[in-house]
This record gives C-alpha cells, structure tokens and sequence, in this order.
C-alpha cells in the first residue's frame, strides 16, 4: 500500500472530501455552541433543565451568528473589491 | 495483498476508511470534553479550593448535561438554517 495508491484512489479521496465536509460542519456546531451558551444561558451551571426560553435563544442565536457573519463577508467583499 | 501494484483493494479501502473514521469520532469527542471542561470549570468552580465540593460536583454534572442538550438544539438549528438556505438558492 503506497501513498501513491491512496492518493490515485477516487473513492478514498471523494469519502476522506466527504469526511472534511462533515468535520467543517461539525466545527462549526462547536463554534456555535461556545458562543450561544455564553450568550443564552449566561455560562450558568446550575440549570436543571432548559427552558423553552432558553431552547428559542439558542435557535435565534444560530441564525443571528450566520446573518452577522454574511454581512461581515459582504461588506468586507465590498471594501476589497474597491480597492480600500 | 494489493492485486495490482498502485491500486487498493476493497479489503485496505475498507480499513482506511474506518480507520479515518474512527479518528474523526476521537477527535470530535475530544474537542467536546474540552470545551466541557472549560465552560463548567468557568461557571462552576469560581474559587478552586482543596477540593471539588459536592454542590460544585452538581453543577459541574449539571452544566455538561446542560451544554450536551444546548449543543444538539444549536445542531438541528444549524441543519435546517443551511436546509433554507439551500432551497433559497
């Protein structure tokens, strides 16, 4: 088994693509988790359960997060494409 | 075991594969504790004593369990935010 046959192997390379895809993803659930939890339940330990407060904070920061980070990527697509 | 020099056979496919899976699983899981550990660390244990004490202990138990159910609410919601996003397009 030689690195060349690894690399030259198109089911290996469109599963390990696969496998990347699915590890950005899951990163990304990470990322977002780190932050929601600060944010929504205040980095409290002592919570029995959630709350459906909690559980609509959560979902709202989610998408809140991706439609900040969309408007930074445009705006700073903008500023490049200026010249600035 | 390669049946032609430069080509992989089902068998060693097979085991890359799980081999890379395995890996990732580990990895995630890792990633996890880690950020459990530092999260409930923060919220549970303001003043490191001696010891854990037993209501430390509790919210240690109950800040992961809580972390746990908030990290697969932020999932489903990440999932079907990219879904809308898909149709949109």
């Amino acid at each position: 088994m030689s690195l060349a046959s690894l690399a030259n192997d198109p089911e290996l390379q469109k599963f390990v693509a696969e496998k990347e895809l699915e590890n950005q993803l899951t990163a990304q659930v990470h990322h977002l988790t780190n932050v929601c939890f600060d944010k929504c339940l205040e980095s409290n330990g002592n919570l029995s359960e959630l709350s459906s407060r909690h559980t609509t904070c959560l979902q709202n920061c989610v998408d809140r997060f991706l439609d900040c980070t969309t408007l930074i990527t445009n705006r700073t697509i903008q500023r490049i494409q200026q010249g600035r | 075991m390669s049946l032609e020099p430069g080509k992989l056979d089902v068998n060693q496919r097979r085991q890359i594969m799980t081999t890379v899976q395995q890996q990732l699983a580990i990895q995630m899981a890792q990633e996890l504790l880690q950020k459990l550990s530092d999260k409930c660390f923060k919220a549970c244990v303001p003043k490191p004593g001696g010891t854990l004490s037993s209501s430390e202990q509790k919210c240690i138990g109950q800040c992961s369990d809580r972390y746990m159910e908030a990290w697969n609410i932020v999932s489903r919601a990440y999932g079907e935010r990219i879904k809308r996003e898909q149709h949109r397009q």
